[in-house]
């Protein structure tokens, strides 16, 4: 009969039934409709309301609890259980979508914008602002990036998303402060001409434990001169606890598109020799166009390099042997830098299959035949060897990554998200 | 905000589905099951001052049970202790089963979809229905003996009533 229990149970579980309709604000708006003189109080605490580009309000930290928040709706529950739907392998947040919250509303740019924040399985949290920014920190134990300039203090713990100009000039900053920096009580801004203003931030209670900020850079700080130059917490006693230092794109590095002479852009720094780009690679792709890698000398010496789908201006030696890449679309290109010792590139494919590249001027591009799109043939691994066929570095790639190889009918690859597979 | 709106959120959350697929076996709809289900935690929401301790889930089944029965047309206030027929929704899904299950008395069907439908622990059903758990565990015996015995006579024939 013990059996029979567990066969039971296994009878009713392969029952069908329908998906989680479940809505907790549903509940909660049932039971204040019967209890009308609870409502301002209830809707108070379910939903803080904050204007944060006006710290008129005097707060600069205001602790929300986390229980007492909102539950998000379905639709932003879904966005955020598609952060995962292709992430690599070990890169997916595993967000608890079903217990998403509203954390607060406000003004940024003239649109009203919605931050939601959702537990991970790890402990960490991830948030969104609504059709705007987004970021995690999936696994509060591993804080990743050092201090980069002598004048970061634990930048990481100040996880930061920017919008700079093409000079580097902050106009929007928004971000999260870890929960080793929780003692912070002033978030201020500096500018370069001296002063400095205070960023309002809300810190969320446990489980989320971590403060959420947002910065709309105003229109006398968003020129050179009087540009943000570092955020920094600090806690009651003035001590800094954190600091982001923001630097100026230099004049010489500042971006700009140009049309190269086969009529294609690349983006290049005002010291390109744009007359003198020449083409180093060039071959017909299988849907009739050409594929074309162009290198542009720069006056100090080193280059940009621009090709269909892609384009740098790298520093002057490559740090490692090899750096490739596959870029998906109508057809799909294997692209890399090598070092000159690299005499050839491998690839090998699933179905065994390989082919060798001989590098020009330390560069491969290559068109993958479409006869290694289907899956069981598609690119494994590219191996750099020495003249002497000696394996030098090698890199996988994930056969099952969707969304880079074509296919005649993109399906749902999890969570509603239709990609070819 | 206090422990019994977390309390019962968490319940919420857990017990869900568990509760909605069995809710639904007494109205005869998941849809009717999921509006009796909101209320029933609304009202537990509404009245948690005046829960005065034992099972959260045993005392939000009998809400639900009684918004269930309620629910049903003519409106009459049904007794907790009034058990429902209860009804597998599907059971071309699994005919040997439902043919089963009817054939159990409506107490120990009721309890059978405690037990597997809502999850509820042998106390937690025994706090929902009103019996003891050592009542619980004999009818859950009966009926095991009782399903054994139906289902291996049916599958054996091949015959499904």
């Amino acid at each position: 009969v013990d059996t029979f229990a567990d066969d039971l149970a296994r009878r009713f579980a392969a029952l069908p039934t329908p998906t989680d309709d479940s809505d907790w604000l549903d509940v909660r708006h049932r039971a204040r409709r019967g209890r009308h003189s609870r409502i301002a109080v209830a809707v108070a605490a379910a939903t803080l309301v904050v204007a944060l580009a006006t710290p008129a309000l005097g707060l600069q930290r205001i602790v929300i609890d986390w229980f007492s928040a909102e539950p998000a709706p379905e639709r932003v529950q879904v966005d955020f259980d598609r952060l995962g739907v292709g992430a690599p392998s070990g890169m997916d947040p595993q967000v608890v979508p079903n217990s998403a919250r509203k954390v607060m509303e406000t003004d940024v740019d003239g649109q009203r914008r919605t931050l939601w924040v959702a537990p991970t399985k790890k402990g960490g949290y991830c948030f969104m602002w609504t059709d705007f920014l987004a970021g995690c920190a999936a696994d509060p134990q591993a804080i990743a990036g050092g201090s980069r300039r002598p004048d970061d203090v634990r930048p990481a713990l100040l996880g930061l998303t920017w919008q700079p100009d093409e000079r580097g000039v902050l106009q929007l900053a928004g971000g999260h402060l870890h929960a080793r920096v929780r003692d912070t009580d002033h978030l201020t801004v500096e500018f370069a001409d001296g002063t400095s203003a205070t960023v309002p931030f809300v810190w969320v209670s446990a489980p989320i434990d971590a403060g959420f900020y947002i910065y709309t850079v105003p229109a006398e700080h968003r020129r050179v001169g009087h540009q943000v130059t570092a955020i920094v917490a600090r806690d009651r006693d003035g001590h800094v606890l954190a600091r982001q230092m923001f630097e100026l794109t230099r004049p010489e590095d500042v971006l700009h598109a140009v049309r190269l002479p086969d009529g294609q852009m690349a983006e290049v720094p005002p010291n390109a020799l744009v007359e003198r780009a020449r083409k180093v690679i060039d071959f017909e792709s299988q849907n009739g166009g050409r594929v074309t890698l162009w290198l542009i000398p720069r006056q100090d010496g080193r280059y940009c390099y621009a090709y269909n789908r892609g384009g740098g201006c790298p520093p002057r030696a490559l740090d490692v042997t090899m750096a490739a890449g596959l870029q998906g679309g109508p057809t799909v290109l294997f692209s890399g830098q090598v070092r000159p010792q690299v005499a050839a590139v491998e690839l090998r494919y699933e179905d065994g299959t390989v082919e060798r590249l001989k590098p020009v001027e330390g560069f491969v591009l290559y068109e993958i035949p479409s006869s290694h799109y289907p899956r069981g043939s598609r690119l494994e691994v590219a191996v750099a060897v020495d003249e002497n066929s000696r394996v030098l570095e090698s890199q996988q790639f994930d056969t099952h990554m969707f969304g880079i190889y074509p296919c005649e009918k993109p399906v749902d690859v999890g969570k509603g998200v239709m990609a070819c597979p | 905000v206090d422990e019994r709106v977390r309390a019962l959120e968490d319940v919420y959350r857990r017990r869900y589905a568990g509760f909605r697929n069995a809710l639904a076996t007494v109205t005869g709809s998941y849809d009717t099951a999921r509006d009796a289900l909101q209320e029933a935690f609304a009202r537990a929401l509404r009245d948690r001052n005046s829960f005065r301790g034992g099972s959260v889930e045993a005392w939000i089944w009998r809400t639900a049970l009684r918004a269930a029965l309620e629910s049903r047309r003519p409106v009459r206030l049904v007794p907790v202790g009034e058990l429902p027929e209860a009804e597998l929704l599907e059971p071309e899904h699994d005919p040997a089963l439902a043919a089963a299950l009817r054939r159990l008395p409506p107490r120990r069907r009721l309890i059978v979809f405690l037990r597997y439908f809502a999850d509820l622990s042998y106390s937690e059903i025994a706090e929902a229905c009103g019996v003891s758990e050592g009542t619980v565990a004999a009818t859950l015996a009966q009926a095991h003996h009782a399903l054994l015995k139906e289902l291996q006579t049916k599958e054996q024939s091949g015959h499904v009533r």
